[in-house]
């Protein structure tokens, strides 16, 4: 009779996800963080489909990310760019905006690789238990023992060249840099997802000695069916935390390789690109550091203190600890 | 023999296969990879390029050149530079590599110091206006990585004010910078750890024996509660602090360090295959003993975690 209701419905209705949302929202500050990201994203993305706009029908936003203006040059806050331009004479705000969102979207689509390694991951090692478990461990292991950012590094530098030699021999070179981007999230996601596998196969450990999943199993269920439907749900609270706490994470590794000039490229930026940008012109033009500077890490705040909140909201213990 | 001692040995013997496995993996993966050493802007001569290749054996069967790297590399030659054909490898790394390993040193001084030092803090009196305060600082500093914190002092005291020099690696005042920049962001974390760990501690009952038998406050806290709560310090401070040593791109980037750390990436950049695997031998190596001592110090600190 559980089959008829599904799993989100069923997550949804219950007291789970109705007392996190009351806590959650007792979190002044993680709510504001919260309302600040959604917001941010919204402008971005306003921002984004503006200048998509533009390029495709002429109008829209006023300005192009990439549209040079050399006989402006440098400027600081003016009527015409409210946030100043950068040296080549574009328009700031349209950067930034372009930039977050290119940045917010390695983060957010690098996360959807680290859930869904890490999680399937996780969940048949430890469902299956024993010395499948044990070797699936060990190897998560051998990996975190790894250092990580070097093999990114290595890959988005060795692989540049060939990427682009091959889109040339198909005539679309002018898709190079967002298969470059593509990559990127791809790395990054490729190695993130220990910490999830690990949380993950944790919390299934626990689960599978509970009563509902011998029950389930007693019910004739195959495996895979108590993975999806029973483990899952149970599981959701526990998933949500880690993802949040891993976005920060990966929009950080994502500008600090774009910092090193590796991850996006011009005339495409992200926040990273303009913080370098930035430093390297700083003497003269502050503000084309401090802009960038102040919106990631205000970004990188909130999404802390969503994380946190979310973390207090979710976990079981939070109410014994009081 | 102990079981812990065993195991101990056990797992630093790991290393070995562990290593070989990189090596093998990062060998044949960057030459998988299209491009050499020799194709730069300005080409060689085919004649040039071919010599250049004969001489660095680089014109053999893969395997070939395989055996031959692992061969030398068990014997110490971690083989030639392209572009610096008067330097060896081993030459470079032992130039450059102290260099490094200074700047992570500082840096790890800056988080044990002010990381534990503000947990300790914190946790003494929680939520109060003093543990609010580091927590909201800590999290600033998390927020501030390094490639924006490095710019924005450099721009203050470096070209305003001129209280330090704007690069290089000479003087004391040189060193003060790089280390904060590079130190601050593990500070926080260690400060928030400290701070977690030690409420955790704190509400256990040897503490309340401990004040039972006359202990003071300041002695409680410091002797008998931290040293209980620095399993997951340690945890954490392991693998960073193998991080820090090996050198940081950005923070020798932004202060222009000539330590392995920037070498790295112009490496990878400019197919130095030698210097390449030997940098990522280094740093794997680097990372599996600290990781080891840190699981050592952790059951030495906590007999019973090391049980099971």
């Amino acid at each position: 009779m559980t089959e008829k209701i599904p799993a989100g419905a069923n997550a949804g209705g219950s007291t789970l996800w109705g007392d996190a949302w009351r806590r959650f929202r007792a979190h002044r500050v993680a709510l504001g963080s919260l309302v600040f990201l959604i917001l941010l994203s919204l402008t971005c993305v306003v921002g984004v489909a503006g200048v998509a706009l533009r390029a495709w029908a002429g109008y829209g936003w006023p300005y192009d990310y990439a549209e040079q203006n050399l006989a402006l040059g440098p400027t600081m806050t003016s009527a015409a760019h409210w946030l100043g331009t950068d040296l080549l004479g574009r328009d700031m705000l349209t950067r930034l905006l372009v930039g977050g969102f290119v940045s917010l979207t390695v983060g957010f689509l690098a996360t959807g690789m680290v859930v869904l390694i890490g999680v399937s991951y996780g969940m048949v090692a430890g469902y299956a238990g024993g010395r499948l478990d044990r070797f699936m461990m060990r190897i998560v292991d051998i990996l975190y023992a790894l250092p990580f950012t070097i093999f990114i590094i290595m890959l988005l530098v060795l692989l540049d060249k060939p990427v682009q030699a091959l889109l040339q021999h198909f005539g679309h070179a002018s898709l190079a840099p967002f298969v470059k981007l593509c990559l990127l999230f791809v790395a990054i996601g490729a190695f993130e997802w220990l910490n999830m596998a690990r949380v993950v196969r944790a919390r299934t450990l626990e689960l599978k000695s509970l009563a509902f999943v011998e029950a389930a199993r007693a019910l004739g269920r195959k495996p895979g069916q108590i993975l999806w439907h029973h483990l899952l749900p149970n599981l959701a609270g526990i998933i949500v935390i880690y993802a949040t706490l891993s976005v920060p994470a990966v929009i950080m590794l994502e500008s600090f390789i774009s910092f090193l000039g590796l991850g996006v490229q011009p005339p495409l930026t992200s926040w990273g690109d303009l913080i370098n940008q930035g430093a390297s012109n700083m003497e003269l033009y502050p503000w084309l550091l401090l802009y960038p500077s102040l919106l990631f890490s205000l970004t990188l705040f909130a999404l802390n203190f969503v994380g946190d909140g979310l973390r207090d909201a979710l976990d079981p213990r939070a109410d014994k600890g009081g | 023999m102990p079981p812990l001692l065993r195991r101990a040995l056990m797992r630093l013997l790991e290393i070995i296969p562990v290593l070989w496995v990189v090596l093998t993996i990062t060998f044949f993966l960057v030459r998988t990879v299209p491009g050499g050493p020799f194709d730069r802007e300005r080409q060689l001569t085919p004649e040039a390029a071919a010599h250049n290749n004969e001489y660095y054996g680089l014109d053999q069967p893969l395997y070939v050149q395989y055996v031959k790297y692992l061969w030398n590399f068990a014997h110490g030659d971690l083989g030639p530079v392209y572009v610096h054909p008067d330097w060896t490898v081993n030459e470079l790394l032992a130039q450059k590599a102290p260099i490094s390993a200074e700047l992570g040193l500082w840096a790890t001084l800056v988080a044990l110091v002010v990381g534990l030092g503000a947990g300790v803090l914190a946790s003494a009196r929680p939520r109060s206006k003093t543990d609010y305060g580091t927590m909201a600082a800590a999290m600033v500093a998390i927020c501030l990585p390094s490639f924006v914190l490095g710019p924005i002092l450099l721009l203050i005291f470096g070209l305003k004010l001129q209280w330090v020099n704007v690069m290089g690696w000479n003087t004391a005042g040189d060193r003060v910078l790089p280390s904060l920049v590079l130190g601050l962001y593990y500070a926080a974390y260690v400060a928030r750890l400290t701070r977690g760990s030690m409420l955790e501690v704190r509400a256990q009952d040897f503490i309340r024996t401990a004040r039972a038998k006359g202990n003071g406050p300041a002695r409680v806290l410091l002797v008998h509660a931290l040293r209980n709560a620095l399993g997951p310090i340690v945890a954490y401070l392991a693998p960073t602090i193998a991080g820090l040593v090996t050198g940081s791109f950005v923070v020798e980037s932004i202060f222009q360090i000539p330590g392995i750390g920037r070498m790295f990436v112009e490496a990878a950049l400019s197919h130095e295959y030698p210097l390449l695997l030997s940098l990522t031998v280094l740093f794997t190596l680097v990372l599996l003993i600290f990781n080891w001592i840190g699981d050592v110090l952790i059951a030495l600190l906590n007999p019973k975690a090391a049980i099971d």
